[in-house]
């Protein structure tokens, strides 16, 4: 039967490989679920629409934008946010990376920019330019002109060696 | 906001006969803080799950993102071209197909092609107990309806189609899209046309003839449409004149080998 009636869920999200049982109104984003309920505040608010990546997250190890994910749907995946990731040698190395080319300046939209920069490393260890380019495309900088972060990441993957 | 999930014929016809939208990713439903009062999903709809392509064509179920479908293609298929040029990479990994097709906004990238494809929607609606199915075109006879499957043929009347889209900028709106499907026999040309932008729903239009002369019969025949700016014809010359460019360039080639 098609639930007509209820306005609120049950839950079960698992976010960094911790399971929350939870219970939220049918139009929670995954965002709000993360910022406002389970206090991690790496992924943030920009736009709302799906078009600045500052919110990205990892959802089966994809980064999407979790403003436009309504947190009922996200039962079956396997979400991670930054924080989730303190002991990724990768990250670890794109961060010092970001680091020494100034990649990150006020550093809103850095988690994502993180997060999309990994995804592309792991699934194309050797990204072309444009690969690195079309990635980025995802996320709004308003910062840094985005060349110290296409420097920063071209840094790693020339020296990241895949296990 | 009420979350329904569909897995019945009488189901997703109670959620239309109420009004309620059908979710596919959310992109455009959901963006910027929207909250319909209810949404009804059919990821879950058991008649077509996912992608399935053999020699004949691709089937495309509704739980199926842009993402999916363009790493399914081959790299130069002109699906995978249109795909690459839609949104960003995080964008296409929540937009599903089907809600692309579904969704009949003033300019949508796929539309044109699919249209030049041949495909086929396969939907539910309130009028019959079993999926129907009709080739996709704008605007939609029926409505409301609910899609739960997408088919498009393999095989095409063309010996070549492309796409070509313009923005202001990458995250801007997109002002013009343009598919066109070129076919040829002896000395007479054949080109199809589909383009977004112009008015509310997608213009489509054939002109045929000798190959030197399509460009300007084109242009002749934006002309006559009386309703189309110098500024938006000088963009779909530009832009058809492109295509033509590159079809003659792989005619050159085909003839070489
Ligand atoms: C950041 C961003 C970038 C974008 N860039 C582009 C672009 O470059 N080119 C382009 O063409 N579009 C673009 N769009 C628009 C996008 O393609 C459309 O919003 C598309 O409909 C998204 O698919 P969805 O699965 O998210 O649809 P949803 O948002 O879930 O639904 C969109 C509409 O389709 C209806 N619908 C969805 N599924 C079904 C179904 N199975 N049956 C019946 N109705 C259904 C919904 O009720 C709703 O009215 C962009 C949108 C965003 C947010
Ligand atoms: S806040 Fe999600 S993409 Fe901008
Ligand atoms: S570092 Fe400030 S927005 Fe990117």
């Amino acid at each position: 039967m098609p639930r007509l009636l209820k306005t609120h869920y049950s839950a079960v999200v698992t976010v960094n490989g911790h399971v929350h049982r939870l219970t939220v109104p049918g139009h929670e984003r995954l965002l709000t679920t993360l910022r406002e309920r389970l206090h991690l505040f790496s992924a943030r608010y920009g736009c709302g629409t799906g078009h600045c990546g500052a919110c990205v997250v990892l959802v089966n190890e994809e980064p999407v934008p979790s403003c436009l994910l309504l947190t009922v749907r996200q039962q079956k995946n396997r979400i991670q946010t930054l924080e989730g990731l303190k002991k990724d040698s990768l990250l670890a190395q794109l961060m010092t990376s970001f680091a020494e080319e100034h990649a990150a300046q006020c550093g809103y939209c850095t988690p994502g920019l993180l997060l999309s920069a990994r995804h592309l490393l792991k699934t194309c260890p050797s990204a072309t330019e444009s690969q690195l380019r079309e990635e980025l495309s995802s996320h709004i900088c308003r910062c840094t002109g985005y060349y110290a972060p296409l420097r920063a990441i071209a840094k790693v993957r020339d020296s990241y060696a895949v296990d | 906001m009420r979350w329904i999930e569909a897995h019945t014929i009488r189901q997703v016809q109670r959620c239309l006969s109420a009004n309620v939208p059908i979710v596919g990713g959310g992109s455009w439903l959901l963006s910027d803080g929207s909250v319909p009062e209810a949404v009804c999903d059919l990821r879950e709809y058991p008649w077509a799950q996912g992608i399935t392509g053999n020699e004949s064509g691709w089937m495309i179920g509704p739980d199926v993102t842009l993402s999916q479908w363009l790493q399914a293609l081959d790299s130069e298929n002109v699906i995978a071209e249109v795909i690459r040029k839609m949104g960003t990479p995080i964008f296409r990994r929540v937009a599903t197909v089907i809600g692309a097709v579904a969704n009949p906004q003033p300019v949508a990238d796929l539309y044109p092609v699919m249209r030049l494809l041949g495909a086929d929607i396969f939907y539910i609606d309130l009028h019959h107990d079993s999926i129907q199915h009709e080739k996709l075109m704008w605007p939609f006879r029926a409505n409301p309806r609910a899609l739960v499957g997408l088919w498009v043929p393999a095989s095409t009347p063309y010996r070549f189609i492309a796409f070509r889209k313009y923005t202001k900028g990458r995250l801007t709106r997109v002002l013009l899209n343009l598919g066109t499907g070129l076919a040829q026999q002896g000395d007479i040309m054949t080109a199809d046309f589909v383009i977004g932008g112009l008015s509310q729903w997608p213009y489509e239009d054939r002109v045929a003839g000798a190959s030197h002369s399509i460009s300007h019969q084109i242009s002749q025949r934006l002309r006559n449409q009386g309703n189309i700016t110098p500024f938006y014809q000088a963009l779909i010359m530009e832009m058809c004149d492109d295509v033509l460019n590159q079809w003659e360039h792989r005619a050159d080639r085909r003839s070489e080998l």
